[in-house]
């Protein structure tokens, strides 16, 4: 019930800056990669690529249903940036409902799967209210809902959680994992943590920039995800390795 | 809500406005002024409640027209600033001349359309509704282009159509700008209606302040045009008011952003 994604040598320049050159990956249905690299290599650009907001000027991005391939309008897609984006003269609960809205999803309808998305990120307590008065946490729980609300194929995350502090991050990432093991859509984080790109990603891609490449994929194998698992030895194994063909990306491009 | 105005906020400035006059009337006094050049407050307030039913009717009058061109000033500003932002074209072509507009000054304009208009009300809503508008335009249209373009991003990756974003996310973005513009209006409406009722005001049976000005100005019953002066002030600053009420109701979704 998810879509898997084919890049293949996508090419995109800002200007005279190769952004991205050529560069290919695949994401499996159901399966959650995490994009991980040094501030400006393109992972955000080649994630915005994915979700149709930037035009490649050379390259493709196929995305398959069931076998099938499918135009990108229909994938069913869904992204969470950075920032919450909640319009603020709206409450929660109508902000969360705006995509169903706009696409004329009558109103009994798009109020119940709204509330429903807002208990499955358990913030239904919080409907009524608008986004000021929510802590930073509850706006991207809400800002959650809301990509899941048309219950997506393929989850496009952008840091979603790199705003927030620590404490509530690790909320969110236990959030977003449990969400990802019932409902079993394809996902592609983009993240600047190391620590919770391995404890969220079945695969980690790090990437070095200017053009952007693959430079290690690091397949995760944890035996279990929870608090825990956070400090096992395993989990830090995949983080020093990530860390080291990180560095490396880093001072390769520098020479 | 926070924005609730206490009992200090109306107290403050009556101390200002009554030390004001004491020192007003002091001073007309000990240096004897004659009352054609300056009246005294009381001689003000005396002449006020002299002439009391024609200056309530005048004032009546002027209220009217006043509101009448406010209304018409916001409806038709919004709606000609939204239909500036449609394109960027008309946006580029057009809205610099709505700029331009703005600084001819209205007594120039008056008298035009008195000419046009012929006396009487229909001359003094234009004038005042000419100058009100153009405050409504252009805090309409910079209020449409204020929408977050992280909003509108969003918007597009949902494939909103141009109607939808225009009434979900544009306008309810630009409700706080246009409010301002409002405000602004509702003071120039007032200035407008009394400069048409200058060159204007002499039709129909009674006459407005803008002509109870005029008239009493070429006899120096200086009290009756103070007296004049003070109820449009009172037209301006209660019309101003009740816009500012309404619009606070409408901001209480938008603060504290």
């Amino acid at each position: 019930m998810s879509v898997s994604i084919e890049i293949r040598n996508a090419t995109k320049r800002f200007g005279e800056v190769r952004v991205l050159d050529g560069i290919s990956l695949d994401v499996a249905a159901g399966e959650f990669v995490a994009l991980i690299g040094p501030s400006g290599c393109g992972k955000t650009t080649l994630l915005r690529a994915v979700g149709g907001l930037e035009a490649l000027d050379a390259g493709s991005i196929a995305y398959r249903a069931d076998g099938a391939a499918t135009a990108a309008s229909a994938a069913g897609l869904s992204f969470c940036f950075q920032e919450p984006r909640l319009l603020p003269w709206r409450s929660a609960l109508d902000n969360v409902a705006l995509p169903l809205e706009l696409a004329g999803v009558a109103t009994a309808e798009r109020v119940r799967q709204a509330r429903e998305a807002l208990d499955r990120m358990r913030v239904a307590d919080a409907a009524e209210r608008l986004p000021h008065e929510l802590s930073g946490g509850m706006r991207m729980r809400v800002a959650m809902a809301r990509a899941i609300v048309t219950k997506p194929q393929a989850l496009l995350l952008d840091e979603p959680f790199g705003a927030l502090d620590e404490v509530t991050r690790y909320e969110l990432d236990e959030e977003l994992l449990a969400l990802h093991r019932r409902e079993r859509f394809t996902a592609i984080l983009v993240t600047h943590s190391l620590p919770e790109a391995v404890f969220l990603a079945d695969r980690v891609e790090v990437l070095a920039p200017r053009p952007a490449r693959v430079v290690k994929t690091e397949r995760v194998a944890l035996a279990a995800r929870d608090d825990a698992s956070r400090t096992s030895d395993a989990f830090n194994a995949h983080v020093r390795s990530i860390s080291d063909a990180l560095h490396r990306a880093i001072c390769g491009s520098a020479a | 809500m926070s924005s609730r105005i206490g009992w200090r906020d109306v107290l403050a400035p009556s101390i200002t406005v009554v030390a004001l006059l004491v020192l007003w009337e002091v001073a007309v006094r000990a240096f004897a002024i004659p009352e054609y050049l300056l009246p005294s407050p009381r001689q003000v307030a005396a002449a006020l409640w002299e002439g009391r039913g024609p200056l309530a009717l005048a004032t009546l009058r002027t209220a009217g027209a006043t509101v009448a061109g406010f209304a018409i000033a916001a409806v038709m500003g919004i709606a000609l600033g939204s239909v500036l932002t449609l394109s960027r074209w008309l946006e580029r072509g057009v809205y610099p001349l709505t700029l331009l507009f703005q600084m001819v000054p209205l007594v120039a304009i008056a008298p035009l359309l008195a000419i046009w208009l012929g006396n009487g009300a229909p001359a003094v809503i234009a004038s005042s509704a000419v100058v009100a508008v153009f405050p409504v335009i252009a805090s309409t249209v910079s209020g449409l282009r204020s929408a977050d373009p992280l909003a509108r991003e969003l918007f597009r990756l949902y494939n909103a159509s141009r109607w939808q974003r225009w009434t979900r996310l544009e306008l309810p973005a630009a409700v706080p700008s246009v409010v301002t513009g409002l405000r602004v209006a509702a003071g120039l409406a007032t200035i407008g209606a009394i400069v048409g009722e200058f060159v204007a005001g002499f039709g129909g049976d009674v006459a407005p302040l803008g002509m109870v000005i005029v008239t009493n100005l070429r006899e120096f019953h200086t009290d009756t045009v103070f007296a004049a002066v003070a109820l449009a002030a009172v037209v301006g600053f209660t019309i101003y008011a009740l816009v500012s009420l309404v619009s606070s109701l409408a901001l209480a979704r938008y603060l504290p952003r």
